[in-house]
């Protein structure tokens, strides 16, 4: 199934699922930060994978990505993706600093963020499973940094250049100390865009 | 007489899963897209109970709540939305929401808390 040849009510009904799974992960971030996390209204968009770095800043913007395979009834990728100083002010937040201490990205950064986005990518995944019936699980977490362009076509390849479509949910987490303006792109499968669809009753 | 239920959600399909829930079992639905719009329809079809999501464009499903029950103190407004956290829901049950229900959600549990606000004295 093509994305591009979706309905406007299977669009809205794939914004819904982006909204529940982003409400879920703003949950899992307030657990994780003690404190409240409001998002605004996700924007969902549907386009080609090469389309999406002009989104997002041009393929030499550096970002932080965190990617993880999907396992279980659906196929496909899920990317989690933030930019330089907001992943930073994230990984401070989470270690209970000022946003704006760290300068730079290193282990402790790298290895902060990356648990952060797996309990995002799971509480997304747990909502997602919850609304379809279907059962689906995220794999091992990968971080990179890098050229946005870099990181996209790594990840392409990896999910076997199958997803020629990404499925893009444009959130921006905010707390009272910092707004965290994340993307985190669904690169499905083809078959796998028409179960879900299946399940959730508009195919 | 039938009873009314006023669906408020920014999202087509969510409002089609809750009115097809609710319709099967012989409510009468009335639907609102936005906050703004949920408080003008409020005050047209005074229905007997709103399903009020949180995160909408403009006026959010907390603003709306507000609005109708500063216009209403009678109004039975039952929150349903992805925002599960504590102080979201606190926040709500101050406002004078008469429950809060997290999406996703069963069928089920949409006709047993409908039922329940519905039999429940209205929060003054």
């Amino acid at each position: 199934m093509d994305p591009r040849t979706l309905t406007e009510l299977q669009l809205d009904a794939l914004g819904e699922v982006g909204s529940i799974g982003a409400g879920h992960a703003a949950t899992a971030l307030s657990q994780m930060l003690g404190t409240p996390v409001d998002i605004d209204v996700p924007d969902l968009k549907v386009l080609s994978v090469s389309e999406v770095p002009g989104m997002l800043g041009g393929p030499e913007n550096l970002v932080g990505a965190v990617y993880s395979r999907l396992l279980g009834d659906l196929n496909g990728g899920l990317l989690f993706i933030v930019g330089r100083d907001a992943l930073l002010e994230l990984s401070d937040l989470l270690r209970s600093r000022t946003p704006g201490t760290s300068k730079s990205l290193g282990p402790a950064e790298e290895a902060t963020v990356t648990h952060a986005a797996t309990v995002l990518i799971a509480a997304y995944l747990a909502a997602v499973a919850r609304l379809t019936g279907l059962s689906t699980l995220p794999g091992p977490s990968e971080f990179a940094f890098d050229m946005l362009g870099a990181i996209l076509e790594g990840v392409t390849v990896q999910v076997g250049l199958k997803a020629e479509n990404a499925i893009l949910v444009l959130t921006r987490f905010s707390t009272t100390e910092i707004c965290v303006d994340a993307s985190l792109f669904y690169l499905p499968d083809p078959d796998s865009l028409e179960v879900m669809l299946g399940r959730l009753g508009v195919l | 007489m039938a009873r009314s239920v006023l669906v408020v959600d920014d999202a087509a399909f969510m409002r089609m899963m809750i009115r097809d829930i609710l319709t099967r079992e012989g409510y009468v639905i009335y639907e609102a897209v936005n906050g703004r719009d949920a408080v003008e329809k409020y005050l047209e079809v005074h229905p007997d109970l709103v399903t009020m999501d949180i995160t909408m464009p403009g006026m959010s499903g907390l603003e709306a709540l507000q609005s109708i029950r500063d216009q209403d103190p009678g109004a039975r407004v039952l929150m349903v939305s992805a925002m599960g956290q504590q102080k979201m829901i606190v926040e709500a049950l101050e406002y004078g929401a008469m429950d809060f229900l997290v999406k996703p959600f069963q069928p089920t549990k949409v006709l047993e808390t409908v039922k329940k606000c519905l039999q429940a004295a209205p929060r003054g």
